[in-house]
This record gives structure tokens, C-alpha cells and sequence, in this order.
């Protein structure tokens, strides 16, 4: 089943668990330090970005372990 | 505007209406955090690279200093961030930078930028003052250091004339009032440990705050503590000792709270300013000072102590995990419109009502903090004891009020009849 992946980045304050629980993913920015979601498609401060269920483990570890609790993870 | 010779008071400004409220209030310098960098990264709006030309405006029109902080831990993706924050800061005008990390250090220096030394530096000796002289012209002193170390190491830089990069003397600031940390100079890792949020990356999730059962666990005993948060300090409060501070000979001091409301701002600002300018009229007193606690006690606190300063044992916690303010805001409406001429406002009733004799404060980005109380009033035109929810509220105002600006109905708390006598600080 495909998995929406989807991060509120303005809310981002770098702390970068993301990028190293689920580097294939998530990569932080050399301009701003904040995290982006790779092909991720920006609307209104939030990006998404559809995928398989490869992506369930890394990207819900990312989202257990973001401190700011601006990533979700969910199937559809 | 700070007065040569006089302590500077340093105020917290989380967003505009903090720091209105605190140039309003009386102070001398205010500090804030832009963007993520900073130790409030979770717990406060923070202000934007674009809002740093109009707090420095703000803050230059009436002779304020303004400080940017930017002392979290600073990873390899930040550097460019961090760059350009300090680039913008100083372009916009912003006095100085309060550092920790060698790196904000290094490129603040390579700029021209002052340099302030964070408390997460943990300086703590004469010789870690004399080391940080050469890339900063303030240090700030360690929260768990004795007035008689504060007073030891500013006697030190006045004899070896330890001089910052700007030629003037070391100017030691400390913390003066407000949230103290279980941890040596905010230095922990329990929120990271527990939620995975990192307190020295601004996002502190506070569970040093919370009640706790202590238990061996060979034996399953419960230790008996006398209170349950075992790791929650009460706040610090200097306001009774305020002239022996002074007379340590420190330069600088610090309120804490960037994470508090504005309200919190303007009364602590403003009575910390009132206890200063007693102490160099000569008119500083422990009476007036009790008093002045009690001015304290209205907005958020845990309780008082003197921290460390005085050198006493430890053991003043807080018995809850919230504030023990004296007073509350209730949200009741927002401002609608101001008619100049007759210098009239017209406030919506949102939410409960607003009676005569309320007291109130209204508070905004612009316009800080007002405090009145609400005994002359008209509700959709008419003259009434009680505008309800909804009403359209009109009343005269020696301030303009704007439509971003919110209105609380003051209350006191349970805290306001309960007897403190007994948990004042032992000074």
C-alpha cells in the first residue's frame, strides 16, 4: 500500500534525527539548516511526498523521533 | 537607555509583544532568538531574519541594546544558517551576539560583531574570563556560582584591567530572575533522553518539572522526599538581595523567560527597574523589597529563591508542576478600532464578559502591555454594569488600540490569599 509522507518544514528547528534514521528520505539543507524532504512537493509550508511501504519503517522512525512532531506518516 | 555606571537590566523578547512591553517597562537591553539557532527554538515563535531591522528600530529609538542569541549546539549543516543569521543581525544593527558555540564565536569576530559568552559556556573562574577576553567583551557568569565568586572574579578583571576586543573592560552579567535549571547551566540531556528532544537544541520538553515517586529498586522502597518533583527548582528571584548584586560588582542583569508572556515581561522589567533605581537613589529597601516580591509573585512563577548566590544548601523545589502566579489572564476579546479624536476604543467581547470594575490588560505586537481597569464603559452604546459575549465594547483609552491587539479580564488565583512567609529566600 502507498504511504503519503508529509513535513511542515517552517516548523523544522534542525536537529536533524530525521536525516539519520531515514537518510534516504529527509536531508538537511546547507541553506537553511532545516530539513527537506526529498521530492517532496511544497504547498503552503508543507511537503508531501507519495511512496511505497518501503518507506513505513524509516520514515515513522523519523517521525517517533522528531521533537517538533512535524512529520506524519500515514497509508493511502 | 542604559546610564553609565548603573547595571544594565536585560530583558527576554519572544516575540513583539514581549519586546515592547520590555522597552516600555524600562530596559536597558532586551535579547532574542531568529529562527532555530537558539535555546527557545521549541517553546517560542522566535522572530524571522526579515523582523531584525524592526526590532532594532524599535530597540534603537529609545536607546535599548539588543542581543541575538545564538547558543544551541551547532551541527555542520547549521554553519551556513548561522552565518547568515549573524550577517543579517549585524548589518541590521543588533548590538551584539550571546554565544557558546567556537564556531558563532569565530565568524561573529570575523564580521566585527560583539560577542557575548552564553551562560552555556559555564564560565565559572578568572581564567576562563581571561581566555574568552580575547573574542568577547561580556561574559555571563554560571548560574551555580556564589555572589562571593561573582564578586572574586569581577575584582580580578578591575585589578589585571582584563579588557574585551572593543579595549573595554569584561563586563560580567548574570541571571537576575526567573526559571533555573536542575541541570549545571542548562547543560542536560534528560529531555533528549525521555522524548528525544533536545533541550540544547532549543527544545527542551521540561520533565524535570513533573512529580516523581523516588524508588530503590533492589528493595522497591519507596524514598521518602518531601515533596514529589524532585527535580524541579523554584525560581530564581534576586529582588531581596538586589543591592548585595549590585554591589558584587556585576554589570549586567539578566531576566529569563523568552518563553513567557508579555504580561510577564512588563511587571518583572518594571519592578526589577523600580529596585535598581531605588538602589542608586539610596532608597532601596528589604521592605520595599518584600513588596516588590509580591509585584513578582502576579505573573507566572514556581515559587522563589535566591538560586546559589547566597551560597545556600540546596533544597528549594517547587510542590507543582505549574506557575504559582497570584494572578491570571482570562482571554475576553480583541480591539476593533480606535477612534483618535476623542481617543476612544472599541474592544468585541469574544469570550465570558467584562464587568465594571474588571481589571484588564490588553496586549499586542505594538502596543506591549496596558493595564486599566474597565470602570467607565459603554456596550453597544449603552451604559451597563455588564458587556456579554458579543458585545461591541467602547471606552476610553490614553493608548491607541489596534486590531491585533487581544484583552484579558485579570483574576486572582487560589495563590493570592496563601501565606509565602514561610518559603522566603533565607537572605
Amino acid at each position: 500500500m502507498p504511504i503519503t509522507i508529509t513535513l511542515h518544514r517552517e516548523k523544522c528547528i534542525g536537529c536533524a534525527y530525521c536525516s539519520q534514521v531515514a537518510g534516504e528520505y529527509f536531508e538537511m539543507s546547507s541553506i537553511d539548516g532545516k530539513s527537506n524532504l526529498i521530492g517532496g512537493i511544497g504547498k503552503k509550508g508543507f511537503f508531501t511526498l507519495r511512496s511505497d511501504d518501503d518507506a513505513i519503517y524509516p520514515c515513522s522512525e523519523a517521525m517517533k523521533n522528531c521533537p517538533v512532531r512535524i512529520i506524519k506518516v500515514v497509508k493511502r | 537607555m542604559k546610564t553609565e555606571g548603573k547595571i544594565e537590566l536585560m530583558a527576554p523578547a519572544g516575540d513583539f509583544d514581549s519586546l515592547q512591553s520590555a522597552i516600555d517597562a524600562g530596559a536597558d537591553s532586551v535579547y532574542f532568538g531568529v529562527e532555530q539557532l537558539n535555546m527557545r527554538a521549541r517553546s517560542t515563535v522566535n522572530f524571522t531574519i526579515d523582523d531584525l531591522p524592526e526590532v532594532v528600530s524599535r530597540c534603537s529609538e529609545k536607546g535599548v541594546r539588543s542581543y541575538l542569541t545564538l547558543n544551541t549546539i551547532i551541527y555542520d549543516h547549521d554553519i551556513n544558517v548561522m552565518h547568515t543569521l549573524l550577517e543579517a543581525a549585524h548589518k541590521a544593527g543588533v548590538t551584539a551576539v550571546i554565544a557558546s558555540d567556537i564556531s558563532v564565536i569565530t565568524h561573529a569576530r570575523k564580521i566585527g560583531m560583539e560577542v557575548h559568552i552564553s551562560t552555556q559556556q559555564n564560565v565559572s573562574n578568572i581564567e576562563a574570563v581571561r581566555y574568552f577576553s580575547q573574542m568577547a567583551d561580556t561574559v555571563v557568569l554560571a548560574r551555580e556560582l556564589s555572589l562571593v565568586q561573582v564578586a572574586d572574579i569581577v575584582r580580578k578583571i578591575e585589578e589585571e584591567n582584563i579588557t574585551g576586543p572593543s579595549g573595554r573592560k569584561i563586563e560580567i552579567e548574570i541571571f537576575g530572575h526567573g526559571a533555573l535549571c536542575m541541570a549545571i547551566s542548562g547543560k542536560c540531556y534528560m529531555s533528549l533522553h525521555a522524548y528525544n528532544s533536545s533541550a540544547n537544541r532549543g527544545a527542551c520538553k521540561q520533565n524535570c518539572r513533573k512529580s516523581y515517586i523516588l524508588t530503590e529498586k533492589d528493595s522497591g522502597n519507596q524514598i521518602e522526599v518531601d515533596h514529589e518533583y524532585l527535580m524541579s527548582p523554584k525560581d530564581l528571584c534576586t529582588i531581596e538581595f538586589l543591592d548585595r548584586v549590585i554591589g558584587a560588582g556585576v554589570s549586567v542583569l539578566k531576566i529569563e523567560g523568552r518563553g513567557r508572556a508579555p504580561e510577564y515581561v512588563h511587571t518583572v522589567v518594571k519592578t526589577y527597574r523600580e529596585a535598581i533605581e531605588a538602589y542608586y537613589n539610596g532608597s532601596y529597601s528589604l521592605e520595599k523589597a518584600r513588596e516588590w516580591k509580591e509585584t513578582l509573585r502576579t505573573v507566572y512563577n514556581r515559587d522563589f529563591w535566591g538560586g546559589y548566590y547566597l551560597g545556600q544548601t540546596m533544597g528549594q523545589w517547587s510542590d507543582n508542576s505549574g506557575s504559582n502566579a497570584t494572578r491570571r489572564k482570562v482571554y475576553i476579546g480583541k480591539g476593533l478600532h480606535f477612534y483618535p479624536k476623542p481617543s476612544i476604543g472599541e474592544i468585541l467581547i469574544e469570550a465570558y464578559d467584562l464587568r465594571r470594575g474588571d481589571r484588564i490588560i490588553i496586549t499586542g505586537p505594538t502596543t506591549g502591555v496596558k493595564e486599566l481597569i474597565a470602570d467607565d464603559f459603554l456596550a453597544d452604546e449603552k451604559k451597563v454594569d455588564v458587556a456579554e459575549k458579543g458585545a461591541h465594547v467602547t471606552m476610553k483609552l490614553d493608548f491607541r488600540l489596534r486590531p491585533s491587539d487581544r484583552v484579558y479580564k485579570i483574576e486572582e488565583t487560589e495563590y493570592a490569599t496563601k501565606d509565602f512567609s514561610s518559603s522566603a529566600c533565607e537572605c
